[in-house]
């Protein structure tokens, strides 16, 4: 699993290359999204619950923040719930390389339990600094939605950009807490840094 | 095309048509395993081609990010031979899609087909599954026109046939060269051959050069050369030694015979000196002691002047004949008028004695003879014609002369007993007699007389006869060129 993994980092970074050079190139695309078969749109949390689900697919933890080969992904919410059961909904029954995913909810900060990735509500988001500090090792891959979560610490953001959900990623965030994301998934993602200005 | 009719030819087009056809075998060979090669390169690559994309573009099927997913399948502008790329989501439906610019949306299959892929209708296509973490998430198709595929084809087999062009040529010129040496000793041989046929020499050799069957066809053409020569020369030398003998014996012959002849020559001319002692001397017997002897001695005596006279014109004719034979014959214009008019004048004589007519049927053409001999032939003629008549019948000879073309043919004819047939070729020859002294007188010597003259003079003698009713002796000679015009000095 290991080996695949690194054979399709591999060849996704080659792939990247090839298609930025043509698409400054070319310009113009022959490709068009096929918008008349695109299924109903669904309510904005369903979809942010089946991208938290997505990034584990994409994600791999540091070894030693699973005691055991079966121990399961941890995914964490801090303060109130906006997914309702949508998150509870999107895992269920679901594994990733073989270990199943758990959903664990907290009302404060301090609260939190070790775990794999923690969403963190719009009102635990704004103090996430001093949050983080009170974080032991290891590190979770900590998701929000304000607006300025990556540039204080924050590894993922969610965000709506013409009436669709999109992502922002802190690569240094990542390194901080010794998490490797797939290119696949970053090629998706608006790329920040701690130092960068928005 | 016109068959080939050198032997080289033949053999070149053997050649030709053996190394074009194994040629030909090996570059469809070539073309066949180069085209099958490159058809398993292309499926492979692009299979390959297909698992990037579906790796590649997992991320964007599962985030339903259209743009992201556009970008990958725009990557695959890249690839000239790809018509058409779609990516179909987990449930079916098409996510996004590329179309080269000749392509049209219907080139895509509505819904996903099962994973896999084959060549259909000379295109390659395939349906390879999204996978994430083992789970499908969606299906990426493409489909390939494998123009350079065919492109390639078309070129290989352009460079082919230029290579089967170029090979066939260069095979013509070498296999050209490398045949001339080889048929060179055949073609010397050829030439020797005909040599040998038609200038006979056998002394000429054929050079050998190799060892292999031409070398050894050489070899017994030369051996049989060898034979044919040794043969040559035992029949020249054989047929040398003939010659000299046969002329060794010719000369040997002429000299025996012309002694003869100079004897019989010698032998006739002294015989007549006692002849005449005893011609003479009977008829003086006769004449002065004719009154003194008895009718019985008077007998003896004319019997005695009589045998003399008949011996003595036996010898006359001997000499004659002898004379021909020895002395030169030179053949000139002869005109016949004057001369028969003189044979005729001469036999007078006798003629008159017989109570015999000698008519001469004038014209007369001239001929190429020798007067002298001419004249003593045709005297020997009339005197046979006068002669040999039978009993109680007037001798009548007609003397005639005939021209046809370049002969003249001269006819003595009588009305005399005649001879028989079987004959005719005897009556030439010397001392052949048919009748008896007694009937008819004669030495048996005058148509031997006659024969040798008309041979020495270059023409030919015969009889036409029949026995009892006369006969018709001829003699044939060259004719006379016309004289020159009167007025031309000669």
């Amino acid at each position: 699993m290991a080996m695949a993994n690194e054979g399709s980092e591999l060849v996704v970074r080659s792939g990247t290359g090839r298609l930025s050079t043509l698409t400054a190139a070319l310009g113009l695309l022959a490709v068009c999204p096929a918008t008349a078969q695109e299924p109903p749109k669904a309510p904005e949390y369903r979809i942010k619950a089946a991208f938290l689900y997505n990034f584990t697919l994409y994600t791999d933890w540091p070894p030693d923040s699973f005691p055991k080969d079966d121990s399961p992904i941890v995914l964490a919410i801090v303060g109130d719930d906006p997914f309702g059961g949508e998150l509870d909904k999107a895992v269920r029954g679901k594994t990733v390389r073989g270990r199943p995913i758990e959903v664990h909810r907290y009302a404060k900060a301090g609260d939190a339990l070790p775990c794999h990735l923690l969403f963190l509500s719009n009102e635990h988001a704004r103090n996430l600094p001093q949050f983080l500090d009170r974080l032991g090792e290891p590190l979770p891959l900590t998701v929000g939605e304000t607006e300025d979560f990556t540039r204080v610490g924050g590894a993922i953001r969610f965000f709506v950009e013409g009436n669709k959900v999109r992502f922002e990623v802190n690569t240094d965030a990542l390194a901080r807490a010794r998490v490797k994301m797939s290119s696949k998934l970053l090629s998706l993602a608006k790329i920040v840094r701690d130092t960068e200005e928005r | 095309m016109s068959r080939p009719h050198t032997f080289k030819s033949k053999i070149t087009l053997v050649v030709m048509a053996t190394s074009g056809a194994a040629l030909l075998l090996a570059i469809l060979a070539l073309l066949v395993d180069e085209y099958v090669s490159h058809r398993q390169d292309a499926a492979r690559r692009l299979r390959i081609i297909a698992q990037i994309v579906a790796t590649q573009s997992s991320a964007a099927v599962l985030f339903k990010d259209a743009r992201a997913a556009e970008e990958i399948l725009g990557s695959l502008r890249a690839e000239e031979e790809l018509v058409a790329a779609s990516i179909y989501t987990v449930e079916g439906h098409l996510f996004v899609r590329y179309l080269r610019p000749d392509a049209r949306p219907e080139d895509l299959p509505a819904r996903p087909g099962h994973p896999g892929s084959g060549f259909r209708d000379g295109n390659f296509e395939m349906f390879e599954p999204i996978v994430v973490d083992q789970k499908p998430m969606g299906t990426f198709y493409l489909r390939s026109d494998l123009r350079q595929l065919r492109a390639r084809l078309v070129w290989n087999v352009v460079i082919a046939f230029c290579v089967l062009a170029g090979a066939a040529l260069i095979a013509v010129s070498l296999a050209s060269r490398l045949l001339s040496r080889v048929m060179r000793p055949i073609l010397n041989l050829e030439q020797l051959a005909n040599t040998v046929t038609t200038q006979r020499d056998y002394a000429v050799r054929a050079r050998q050069e190799s060892d292999d069957e031409v070398g050894r066809l050489v070899h017994a053409f030369n051996e049989m050369l060898a034979q044919i020569q040794l043969r040559d020369d035992a029949l020249r030398k054989a047929q040398g030694e003939l010659e000299e003998r046969v002329q060794a014996r010719t000369v040997a012959l002429q000299n025996a015979l012309r002694e003869l002849e100079s004897f019989t020559y010698t032998i006739s001319h002294d015989l007549r000196a006692p002849l005449r002692a005893m011609s003479g001397f009977s008829r003086a017997l006769l004449e002065d002691y004719g009154s003194s002897l008895d009718p019985g001695g008077r007998e003896f005596a004319t019997r005695i002047s009589s045998a003399a006279k008949k011996m003595d014109s036996l010898i006359l004719d001997l000499l004659d004949y002898s004379r021909l034979t020895r002395q030169e014959v030179k053949i000139e214009r002869v005109e016949l008028e004057p001369l028969a008019s003189e044979v005729v004048r001469q036999m007078e004589a006798e003629a008159r004695e017989r109570r015999a007519t000698v008519v001469l049927e004038r014209p007369l053409p001239a001929v190429l003879g020798h007067a002298l001999t001419l004249s003593q032939a045709l005297t020997n003629l009339v005197s046979n014609g006068i002669k040999f008549v039978g009993p109680g019948v007037d001798p009548m000879v007609r003397i005639r002369a005939t021209r046809r073309d370049s002969v003249v043919r001269i006819e003595v004819e009588d009305n005399g007993i005649g001879i028989a047939p079987e004959y005719h070729e005897r009556i030439f020859r010397i001392f052949e007699r048919l009748n008896p002294s007694e009937t008819f007188p004669g030495t048996g010597i005058g148509l031997a007389i006659v024969r040798r003259a008309t041979e020495r003079m270059g023409g030919r003698s015969g009889v036409e006869s029949e026995l009892g009713r006369g006969s018709r002796f001829w003699i044939e000679l060259p004719a006379a060129p016309e004289p020159p015009p009167a007025g031309t000095p000669p």
